[in-house]
């Protein structure tokens, strides 16, 4: 299993445990999908959670006001590119 | 919910809000203090949601208070027109406050040793709010008085429309307002940074939005269950400062009371964190109805707030 695979692995099952999304597996997340809103559905407080969660997992602290975070966030794919890329840790 | 507060328009409001400036930018404060009858009356009388839930919640007081308060008769139609009075007189001062001409009212602090030590021992902290009294007085006051900067947080989707017409008038109304229209992972890096910088955040708990989504919890208020929202809490939790409560209600003519009142230290949440924040949730409600219970006729959530099926 290549790296990739393994981060977006990581990185769903962290979101389960830390965002405490019930009834939802680590193989029902769907790499592409969308974080937020349709997709997997997480609301802000959830944006606010995975925020302190790569700072706290990654050592990654988000710039402020960076056009590109929408785009971070945009799916599990999208995200493990951005921490593979950030991480301090 | 059959019609959450948030769809509810603001327009009857925004119209007596904007009607009640030119009036009073004519004819002074005094005058349209009388003007304001007819529009008031026109609004009571259309406004039937309005008044429903205006009656329910002074019904509800009452029966809390079983007649111990200022209530002592059972309420009446005439009471809940008092209601919107109060509320169209904390207009009038709100623009008495925007329009620079405040040197008449008077504020008397309840509490302000709290705020005193955290200016002082530049702590930054979230003060927890809610829809009665007046608000805005306590953010006008600050943004013309305290070295501190007093944000107040706003995700509610009726602000744009209040805040473009008061754009238009070039008043300074949103001038500490820190709206956040759409809440990133990065939002609250920002958030944090404010309280690291010493600010103070005001968050309004008492009303669920449509973005409150399944985070509510419901717990006693005045006697009976009803839904508030978590987020507040959950965010406050997240900004690991300690929140106050802060309300400022009218006492008399031209004077208010501020108070403000310590809530935790910092808010935590252990295993069970659902449970825990609804403990929060309880505590800040039992606060909440001490004022409800002492100013029944500042509250200003014009909907049911006891509704069954909210969310």
């Amino acid at each position: 299993m290549s790296d990739a695979i393994l981060l977006e692995k990581e990185l769903k099952t962290l979101l389960i445990h830390h965002l405490k999304l019930e009834d939802i597996k680590e193989e029902d997340i769907l790499s592409e999908a969308p974080l937020f809103g349709d997709g997997l559905g997480l609301d802000s407080i959830d944006a606010l959670e995975l925020g302190l969660l790569l700072q706290t997992q990654y050592g990654i602290q988000i710039q402020e006001n960076s056009d590109k975070n929408d785009q971070y966030f945009s799916s599990v794919k999208a995200l493990a590119e951005f921490v593979k890329n950030n991480r301090q840790k | 919910m059959s019609q959450q507060w948030n769809q509810i328009p603001e327009r009857g409001f925004l119209k007596v809000n904007q009607a009640a400036l030119w009036v009073f930018r004519l004819v002074g404060k005094k005058i349209s203090s009388f003007l304001i009858w007819p529009v008031l009356w026109g609004y009571f009388l259309t406004d039937r949601q309005g008044r429903k839930s205006a009656g329910l919640f002074l019904a509800r007081v009452h029966e809390f208070t079983q007649g111990q308060n200022c209530l002592k008769n059972k309420p009446g139609i005439f009471d809940s027109l008092r209601l919107y009075r109060e509320f169209s007189l904390q207009i009038l001062d709100r623009i008495d406050f925007w329009l620079d001409r405040d040197r008449k009212i008077k504020i008397k602090w309840h509490g302000d040793e709290h705020l005193n030590r955290l200016i002082e021992q530049n702590q930054g902290a979230v003060f927890l709010s809610a829809h009665i009294g007046n608000i805005d007085i306590i953010r006008t006051y600050a943004e013309k008085n305290a070295t501190k900067n007093i944000k107040v947080l706003m995700f509610t989707q009726n602000a744009p429309q209040a805040l473009g017409i008061f754009g238009k008038l070039k008043l300074n109304y949103h001038k500490n307002l820190y709206q956040i229209n759409q809440v990133t992972p990065n939002t609250i890096f920002e958030l944090k940074s404010m309280i690291n910088n010493g600010d103070m955040l005001g968050i309004m708990a008492d009303r669920i939005t449509a973005g409150s989504g399944k985070r509510t919890s419901r717990v006693s208020f005045l006697g009976k269950s009803a839904a508030f929202p978590q987020g507040p809490f959950i965010l406050s939790g997240m900004l690991e400062c300690p929140v106050f409560l802060i309300f400022g209600l009218k006492s008399k003519t031209d004077e208010y009371e501020i108070h403000i009142k310590p809530f935790s230290d910092q808010i935590q949440f252990g295993e069970d964190k659902t449970l825990e924040i609804t403990n929060y949730i309880q505590k800040y409600s039992s606060q909440l109805e001490a004022f409800c219970c002492t100013f029944p006729f500042q509250w200003f959530n014009f909907y049911d707030f006891w509704e069954e099926n909210s969310l």
